[in-house]
């Protein structure tokens, strides 16, 4: 069969898989995070109102999300239109589902193929036929969505609110650091024309002022080229030659510039994200640093896909120093690999400083982790592809045999979906409430209507019936309680 | 049994299905099926087979089935009930392999 055909049955693959992430996203209920922050409760106005917390600043003002604007604005957006738009095709309450299996859907869609372009970079040989399809069917495997290992590596949540705050802060911040990373693979200073500085300046303060996640990145990522920056002057000095020159390889004035302003930027979005009241726990810094070494042993053993991924990534680091023949590509790989490691390395150190969640009692979940799994499946991807290029003979047979049968584990893992997480529940007690004619509505206790608990005080569920009616899966609002 | 107890999500139609026994023609009775309030309080829809119709002959067990239509404004907490109805009988009825599934 010619390279032509097998690619296309890699489109195939990856068209189907979409597909499955989007049947399976369709199955899952509402988080109870969602209205709060959509419609929004009055709990997270402010944040709306002060997008970029002056009012910590100035009156050292606590409430919820103080740095998180854009993720609170993204979120009303979407979840004010959206399922509005597809009304004209679907029931209310089918909208819902929809909206959120799309956006669920189509984020991890855009990280793998961000993924696939990063690595397609990273790698200095040159490009040949069907790369980007072959590199995506590497990634896709890694990917679990709700079922499976999930809970180790799912890259977008099961909660669609987490999604927004994590896997799709992220494909900014990916789309951000894009000319960065490419000026540094190519060696050459980075240069912009005047509106893209504009477009990537704007896009920094959104970076900036989106959840958790992103600012943790940045900072770990600046120290990284921050001491490597270092690192180089020390060696221009030790060699005799001129040392503190701010601009040295890709890094151009433009470049420090740009990187300054982010750092400035997130460093601000840190300081104001001190006083987001939901920060709250009693754990001293040390006791959080007591809890890493546990946390990471927990996360890390508590599914088999990382272990097996990383025995992986050690094996390919084997073949690339032992097997594969010195090559300026192949440093290219070893180097890549070796920043990666770096860059989770550092993450994981740092971690403790983000804080504590009672939900995540190891520090480390799935969304916390999601810096060292895309760090983690870079290094898979860029690796393995460039050792399936490099590789001859049996051994080569042999190396596709293993990633194919580990590739088909993982997929057939993310088959299987812990039932109790479908929407079926929740459907038909909205259906319920769309159904009702009384002012207040009486539901069954077997799940969670938007919420985390079942409600048991209808007072509690003034927001939710709120934004049913908002959303039109009730005539009016209808006020609800579970027993 | 609440219909959330059944099922995690709403459906539309069940099917009942047994085997009854009827000696003689005199025996009669029903394979009667309830919803109930949540709190059992009162009936919301009821149906049934009446085993006089569905039973030709008499002295031997013969399979009984009928499809029955819930109510579109079902809800995950109303009770079921499935049950044998024969007071006005004046001869034994029995059933074997009382069944209820759900078929959409």
């Amino acid at each position: 069969m010619s390279k032509r055909y097998w690619i296309w049955l890699l489109v195939l693959f990856a068209v189907s898989d979409l597909a499955f992430t989007f049947w399976r996203n369709y199955q899952l209920p509402l988080d109870g995070d969602l209205v709060a922050i959509v419609l929004p409760a009055s709990w997270y106005t402010q944040v709306i109102h002060d997008p970029f917390g002056w009012t910590v600043l100035t009156n050292n003002a606590v409430y919820g999300g103080t740095n998180r604007f854009f993720a609170h604005a993204e979120m009303g957006v979407y979840w004010k239109t959206v399922p509005r738009l597809l009304q004209h095709l679907i029931d209310p309450i089918s909208s819902l589902y929809t909206a959120s299996a799309l956006f669920n859907t189509l984020t991890q869609a855009a990280l793998i193929f961000l993924l696939v372009k990063y690595i397609q970079a990273g790698s200095s040989k040159p490009r040949e036929y069907g790369d980007f399809w072959i590199v995506t069917a590497l990634l896709i495997p890694l990917c679990q969505t709700a079922g499976g290992f999930y809970e180790q590596v799912g890259i977008t949540d099961r909660a669609i609110t987490y999604t927004f705050f994590y896997g799709f802060a992220v494909v900014l911040l990916l789309v951000l650091l894009w000319p960065f990373y490419l000026a540094a693979c190519r060696q050459k200073p980075l240069r912009l024309s005047w509106l893209r500085v504009i477009l990537l300046v704007g896009l920094m303060v959104v970076v900036a002022f989106n959840g958790p996640i992103d600012t943790a990145i940045v900072a770990v990522l600046l120290l990284c080229i921050i001491g490597h920056w270092a690192w180089q002057q020390a060696q221009g000095w030790r060699q005799g030659g001129a040392w503190l020159t701010l601009n040295n390889g890709w890094l151009s004035r433009q470049a420090v510039l740009l990187l300054g302003i982010l750092a400035s930027l997130c460093v601000y979005s840190l300081y104001i994200g001190r006083n987001n009241i939901e920060n709250s726990h009693t754990f001293t810094l040390a006791q959080l640093y007591q809890l890493l070494p546990i946390g990471v042993v927990r996360y890390f053993l508590y599914q088999p896909e990382l272990p097996i991924l990383w025995l992986i990534l050690l094996g390919n680091y084997a073949l690339l120093r032992w097997v594969v023949a010195p090559s300026p590509a192949r440093q290219q790989v070893l180097l890549a690999m070796g920043w990666a490691g770096l860059f989770i390395a550092a993450y994981v150190l740092l971690l403790p400083l983000g804080g504590y969640r009672s939900y995540r009692p190891n520090l480390l979940r799935n969304d916390t982790a999601l810096p060292i799994l895309l760090g983690s499946f870079f290094a898979y991807g860029l690796s393995t592809y460039f050792l399936l290029r490099q590789l001859k003979g049996r051994l080569w047979g042999s190396y596709l045999l293993l990633i194919c049968l580990v590739g088909c584990f993982f997929s057939s893992a993310d088959l299987i979906l812990n039932t109790t997480q479908t929407n079926n529940c929740e459907r038909w007690s909205l259906d319920q409430l769309g159904r009702a004619k009384e002012p207040v509505v009486a539901l069954s206790p077997y799940c969670t209507v938007l919420t985390w608990t079942p409600i048991t005080d209808y007072t509690q569920s003034d927001i939710n019936a709120q934004m049913l009616f908002y959303w039109g899966v009730t005539t009016e609002k209808k006020l609800y309680y579970q027993k | 049994m609440t219909l959330g107890k059944m099922s995690d999500g709403k459906f539309k139609k069940v099917r009942m299905e047994a085997w009854a026994f009827m000696p003689t023609e005199r025996a009669t009775g029903t394979l009667g099926l309830q919803l109930m309030a949540p709190d059992n309080s009162k009936q919301v829809f009821s149906d049934e087979i009446k085993l006089r119709d569905a039973v030709k002959s008499y002295g031997k067990w013969v399979f009984i089935s009928k499809d029955v239509t819930l109510p579109t404004d079902i809800n995950a907490a109303q009770q079921l009930r499935l049950f044998l109805w024969r007071a006005d009988a004046s001869d034994t009825v029995m059933l074997d392999d009382v069944k209820l599934s759900i078929l959409e």
